[in-house]
């Protein structure tokens, strides 16, 4: 018998607060598909790399010899035997230039090439002495076709195909060498089995695994070999590592800042989700007080009295998170591909990796059913009878701003009405304010992140990350402002009824319900400028990225005004939710 | 012609188990200044009655005339206009706004009609001209019933609608209530519609309805009505 009343108070309380059902579900979505989804980013990309490094086996050090006749026989003797024959490439490079063309040449031996393995895009590797592959086209390397003829040297080549070196994962422009302030038009890479000089030496590393994405012991190992070459081969030669790498570096650092943005937003959204779960289910069960008291009156031991929200909530995040999988690997692959306008990293991974997504969703719903466990503990606390009889608003309670007769009479009485409902409940105050505060830091330090990124040289891709940013700030705004809202409604529905029998307008109605939710949102804004300003601070810090001089002014501004839109929007979508509202249920007994 | 009248009013529900008649031929007549009792039990249409009295609700079919006016065939925003109006009406429990002071729930009826009454004075003729500051927690039952009479009347309505307005209050409370009723609407020439389940408050009225199954049972007219004060139940 408990088991099946039980069943349908849960199912009326499904059918009955199905917004706020949805609210919740899809304040969970939008938390926990950002949180996982930027989150994700930075294990992708390093995993990425790390394994592109190891799959293309690419060369840890590469050290140029200055000498116009390259390395000697000693050189390379020594070389060999620290490193082992197998590790190292050995070839020639050089830059030739034609007109205004710079074209760097590299020649090796491609029958066995397994350092820094040409990735082949199109058409194959040259077999025959007059073929070359070509580097493929990015926004600084013009582009050759499969087929074209090159003059080197006095000498016709066929390109056979078009490449990746696994070094130039940059697309922005390759200095020259050779011409200070140039940069390279083309990369071609020449086939051939009796190099004219060695001046170009490839290594690497037997062991793959100690790259890990620049690991700092990776880079004391580097600077060991460094320091160790250097001694043994003189002034003559130059050494160059990963770290050099203008475009490893990046992506690396990319990642990297993506992860801290992430660490800190994840710290925000998950606040802001447990404020509005807990807000929202503390007074939803304080509407439905009396069924909870009813049900311990007749004996429902407490959990079984206030189990059914807790299933409500459970269910709600659930599905939340359930379906945050897609839209956090959407923001992942985006984040991803953002990247690759500039820098063009490896395919993205094609393994899925649920890790981080499955930490972010625990965590998550733990700290939600916690949450609800807690407000509904807060309620079955208080005696049966405590809970039968309506909360009782504070007695003959007068807000501060009655103490000022001349600011408070100064307010039509719809004014007065409005200033004490929001006033005189604290709890539900802050909340409100906290939550709508945390939206505004939200949104503004996406724009602020932004404006940052558009001033910036090479920072397209934190573009994306504040776009990202700003479009689920949006979001979880518009959901938060909109279920206070909602809230706020169905809190007031016997009061909105009673000013329809007295002839209240629907304009009137709504803008008496209305007044109270703009001027929150107005105090949480305002409230939430300069907590967002010292968020700024500190993001730009810990980040080590952007600065407050470079916001925009107008990014001030537009923050509130986007804020108020939210407010508007959600009262144009619940303006029906009030005007709906049944007459009748102001004839009804207080429940 | 009758101030109020009611003419085959028929009021259909439409639900998943067919059409239900709410009312059915409801024909009355009414007049200023009349105290007027609908009895029946539970289920028998006095709500759907003062619902569709009071503009909250639209008639199937027949037509209701208020004052020479047809308020059948309204539609929405003309309804608000007859409620806002037209008709004072007084709840059951009260319906006070809890943050606003006495004084400033009747104000919310005042302000937005045009020919209301002063609040203040209002308030001090159903003698709370000491507890106009006061909030409804601040006010104990009967208190409370008398500011939602306050907030009723002094929109100067043309009818006074009262929806088991001593129904939570106590004894002696409830008496004082209707007391009050009475007397505003034989002072002020009002015509006042009480709904109670009560049988006894019938002979208290000018004019008794007693409904059943949705149709007049009964229309009677007291001569000689007797005051409250002398009614036992």
């Amino acid at each position: 018998m408990v088991m099946k009343a039980n069943f349908l108070l849960f199912k009326r309380l499904f059918k009955k607060q199905i917004i706020r059902f949805l609210t919740i579900l899809a304040i969970v979505l939008v938390s926990i598909g950002f949180m996982a989804g930027v989150g994700e980013v930075e294990p992708k990309i390093k995993y990425a790399i790390n394994n592109y490094y190891q799959t293309q086996n690419v060369s840890d050090l590469n050290i140029k010899s200055t000498n116009i006749s390259g390395f000697s026989y000693t050189e390379i003797e020594y070389l060999n035997n620290k490193f082992g024959n197998q590790n190292i490439l050995k070839s020639f490079s050089t830059e030739l230039k034609d007109q205004n063309n710079i074209i760097r040449l590299y020649m090796f031996d491609f029958s066995n090439l397994n350092i820094n393995k040409l990735e082949i895009l199109e058409g194959l590797l040259p077999k025959n002495n007059n073929e070359v592959v070509v580097e493929r086209q990015t926004t600084s390397l013009k582009s050759y076709k499969i087929g074209d003829s090159i003059q080197i040297m006095g000498n016709s080549y066929v390109v056979t195909g078009i490449v990746k070196n696994p070094l130039f994962i940059n697309k922005a422009e390759e200095s020259s060498y050779n011409y200070p302030n140039e940069s390279i038009s083309q990369i071609v890479y020449l086939n051939t089995s009796t190099l004219p000089i060695i001046n170009d030496i490839y290594i690497s590393f037997e062991n793959k695994n100690i790259f890990n994405s620049l690991s700092q012991e990776y880079e004391d190992i580097i600077n060991n070999y460094k320091d160790a070459i250097k001694i043994n081969l003189g002034e003559n030669v130059v050494v160059l590592s990963l770290f050099e790498n203008l475009g490893i570096r990046m992506s690396l650092s990319y990642a990297e800042k993506v992860g801290d943005i992430s660490l800190i937003f994840v710290v925000f959204f998950i606040l802001v989700t447990l404020l509005v779960v807990y807000s929202t289910m503390s007074r939803l069960l304080d509407e439905e007080r009396s069924q909870t008291g009813c049900l311990v009156t007749l004996g429902y031991k407490n959990y079984k009295a206030v189990n059914r929200y807790i299933y409500f909530v459970f269910v709600a995040t659930i599905m939340g998170g359930v379906l945050a999988f897609g839209v956090s690997y959407g923001v992942t692959r985006l984040l991803y591909y953002a990247f690759n306008i500039v820098y063009s990293l490896p395919k993205f991974p094609s393994n899925i990796d649920f890790s981080y997504y499955l930490i972010v969703f625990l965590t998550l719903s733990l700290s939600i059913i916690i949450t609800t466990l807690l407000s509904c503990y807060n309620l079955v606390k208080n005696k049966p009878i405590v809970l039968l009889s309506r909360k009782a608003p504070k007695v003959g309670k007068k807000t501060f701003l009655e103490l000022f007769p001349f600011i408070w009479n100064r307010f039509s009485f719809k004014y007065k009405s409005t200033l004490r409902n929001v006033f005189l409940f604290k709890s539900r105050f802050f909340m409100t304010i906290i939550s709508i505060a945390g939206s505004t830091v939200l949104v503004l330090a996406g724009l602020g992140l932004l404006d940052n990124a558009l001033k910036m040289e090479n920072s397209s891709a934190i573009i994306a990350i504040s776009i990202v940013l700003i479009v689920f700030s949006a979001f979880l705004s518009e959901l938060v402002i909109y279920n206070l809202t909602n809230i706020n409604i169905s809190e007031r529905n016997r009061e909105i009824a009673t000013l329809m029998v007295l002839g209240y307008k629907d304009r009137e109605v709504s803008g008496y319900i209305y007044r109270e939710i703009y001027i929150l949102t107005l105090i949480g804004a305002v409230i939430g400028m300069p907590i967002g300003y010292g968020f700024l601070v500190f993001l730009f810090n810990y980040i080590d990225f952007g600065k407050i001089a470079d916001i925009n002014w107008w990014s001030w501004l537009l923050t509130p005004i986007i804020i108020i839109f939210f407010t508007f929007i959600s009262t144009i979508m619940l303006y029906r939710k009030i005007i709906k509202i049944d007459m009748n249920s102001s004839l009804k007994s207080v429940d | 012609m009758s101030f109020l009248e009611l003419k085959n009013v028929c009021k259909d529900y439409q639900s998943e188990a067919g059409t239900f008649r709410a009312l059915s031929n409801v024909s009355f007549e009414l007049n200023n200044g009349d105290f007027v009792v609908i009895v029946g039990p539970s289920g028998a249409g006095k709500t759907t009655l003062l619902n569709v009295l009071g503009g909250m609700d639209t008639t199937t079919s027949g037509n209701i005339i208020l004052d020479n006016k047809s308020i059948v065939n309204l539609n929405k925003k003309q309804l608000t206009d007859y409620r806002r109006k037209d008709v004072g009406f007084v709840f059951q429990f009260y319906n006070l706004m809890p943050n606003l002071t006495a004084l400033e729930n009747v104000e919310l009826a005042t302000e937005i009609c045009s020919d209301a009454l002063n609040p203040k004075n209002t308030l001090e003729s159903v003698e709370l001209g000491d507890k106009l500051k006061n909030f409804p927690a601040q006010l104990s039952g009967g208190e409370q019933q008398r500011v939602s009479i306050a907030r009723a009347i002094a929109k100067n309505p043309k009818i006074l609608l009262c929806d088991e307005p001593t129904g939570a209050l106590d004894y002696i409370t409830g008496k004082k209530i209707l007391r009050l009723l009475y007397d505003i609407s034989k002072n002020n020439n009002k015509l006042v519609i009480v709904v109670t389940h009560n049988q006894a408050l019938k002979d208290m009225a000018d004019k008794v309805i007693f409904v059943k199954n949705g149709e007049i049972e009964n229309f009677i007219i007291n001569q000689n009505p007797k005051p409250i004060e002398e009614i036992e139940w």
